[in-house]
């Protein structure tokens, strides 16, 4: 009888103990997962080097801003050329392609994720591009890049009917790159 | 000495409403639905990234493995896929990943099955973060969740105790991503101005179709990006307070139903309304299975009596 209370009491520690790891284990968590959206957001902040390899690791630093702080860019499209090595256009396209080809909304989901993520920088877009377009053909000698950022008309411009959604004409096209596929042997 | 014994009763008090918060959640049955549903609504969606395998996680695609260093900096994410290159591989991964998730899905090895999941999933969205979007960040953190949930009565009590604590993890990460998403449209002019909703209408690259006709209603268009601030903001909140769960729960539904109808991203809305299984009670969840039972039964004496009335008499 004893040695049974005796195991219990072992037992209960044993629990308490248990259960006191595993708070610090939620609090240190709750932690991570409140504070991480700090770090990717305007202020730059970087995660202590107790939260780091762990956000990192599990692919837990996400910034929760759905339509926020407004929502999402305009339409954005990069416009490519295919040039040969006598400066003859192989082929031009927009990427993604424009209207959406796809049953499936969600393949062009990534493509406008991934457009919008190169858009950020010239250089992302044209390392990100420019590796994929020059295996497109066989004689692919330059890649040129640009950028098309189309507006969103206001509610009041379409009530007034001087826009309409989706006009193919309203855009800024900003030049992104023109690079070799291969370096020019000098 | 008074005081001392105050102090010890407090804490008393609030150790134990800690202990039953974490470690003694009844949450068997809507984990166990959940996991069904997710594992399922994942599967459906990550079928359809099988087309474009090759153009964002191959070195023939859109980001060259070696190159991903260069253009975003994000040390200690690793993948996989770095490290076993090439289609076959990749198709590999890609369909033990769908494999997983339908095990996952059904129960069998739930805790392994996410756990295999989590690993390829993360594989997956770190060996190209240029292409990853809400669900899957959200599904990064269900995923992983998962690998700790319950899966039946008859456990361990540390295995249960796990399980309760990951069900509360999955519980309020939903509200960290409603807090964060309401709380970042307050920097937003657009939210304030209550133009934003027309704005993602009036977007065409995502919006499902055109939405001219609603310049219109500016009413409804400011009511509805208002609405949408002011429910996301609160959600935290009131989803815990026993008197507003449901009525939160039921415009959460609304909300993402709109959101799935009007701009293309049906899955990102079903992930989310699926979340909302965390927060119902056991008698509710069994509720909502004798519904779908019956209305399964009903739907299947109809197309057996169809197909009867077409085929054989």
């Amino acid at each position: 009888m004893s040695t049974k209370l005796i195991k219990e009491f072992f037992l209960k520690k044993k629990k308490n103990a248990f259960k006191i790891i595993l708070s610090v284990f939620i609090i240190y968590h709750l932690f991570a997962v409140v504070i991480s959206p700090h770090f990717v957001n305007d202020f730059e902040w970087k995660p202590p080097f107790f939260l780091s390899s762990y956000l990192n690791f599990f692919g837990l630093l996400t910034q929760w801003s759905f339509f926020a702080p407004n929502p999402g860019p305009p339409p954005i499209y990069l416009e490519w050329e295919l040039v040969d090595r006598h400066g003859g256009i192989l082929e031009a396209a927009r990427w993604p392609e424009f209207p959406d080809p796809f049953f499936l909304r969600e393949r062009q989901n990534r493509r406008i994720v991934a457009v919008r993520n190169m858009v950020e920088f010239d250089l992302r877009a044209s390392k990100m591009m420019l590796p994929y377009l020059c295996k497109k053909k066989e004689d692919v000698n330059r890649v040129r890049l640009w950028s098309l950022i189309y507006s969103i008309p206001s509610r009041l411009e379409i009530v007034r009917g001087t826009a309409v959604i989706g006009d193919r004409s309203q855009y800024q096209r900003h030049w992104v790159s023109d690079s070799f596929c291969k370096e020019p042997q000098s | 000495m008074k005081t001392h014994l105050r102090i010890f009763l407090i804490f008393t008090r609030v150790w134990r409403s800690w202990e039953k918060f974490w470690f003694y959640s009844s949450s068997l049955k809507q984990i166990q639905v959940f996991r069904c549903v997710q594992g399922l609504l994942l599967f459906c969606f990550y079928l359809t990234r099988s087309s474009d395998l090759s153009l964002f996680y191959s070195d023939f695609g859109i980001l060259q493995g070696a190159v991903f260093p260069e253009i975003m900096h994000f040390p200690e994410r690793y993948s996989l896929l770095n490290f076993f290159t090439g289609f076959v591989v990749l198709w590999i991964f890609h369909l033990s990943f769908l494999l997983s998730l339908l095990t996952m899905a059904f129960g069998i090895y739930p805790r392994f099955s996410a756990f295999l999941a989590s690993v390829l999933h993360i594989s997956f969205i770190h060996r190209n973060m240029a292409v990853a979007y809400g669900i899957d960040a959200i599904a990064t953190f269900f995923l992983l969740y998962l690998c700790f949930a319950e899966t039946k009565k008859t456990q361990s009590w540390m295995s249960s105790v796990l399980g309760s604590i990951f069900f509360r993890f999955s519980q309020i990460q939903v509200c960290v991503v409603y807090a964060y998403s309401g709380l970042e449209k307050l920097r937003g002019e657009k939210w304030w101005q209550g133009e934003a909703i027309w704005d993602v209408l009036a977007n065409f690259q995502i919006a499902r179709w055109d939405f001219s006709w609603m310049s219109n209603f500016p009413f409804i268009l400011s009511l509805a990006t208002y609405a949408t601030v002011l429910w996301e903001i609160y959600f935290p909140v009131l989803v815990w307070v026993p008197k507003c769960r449901r009525i939160i729960l039921i415009l959460g539904v609304f909300l993402h139903f709109g959101i799935g109808l009007t701009i293309s991203i049906p899955f990102f809305a079903m992930e989310m309304i699926s979340s909302y299984l965390l927060f119902l009670k056991s008698e509710e969840i069994d509720t909502m299975l004798n519904a779908v039972e019956f209305f399964s039964s009903r739907i299947k004496i109809k197309v057996v009596r169809w197909v009867a009335d077409e085929f054989f008499v």
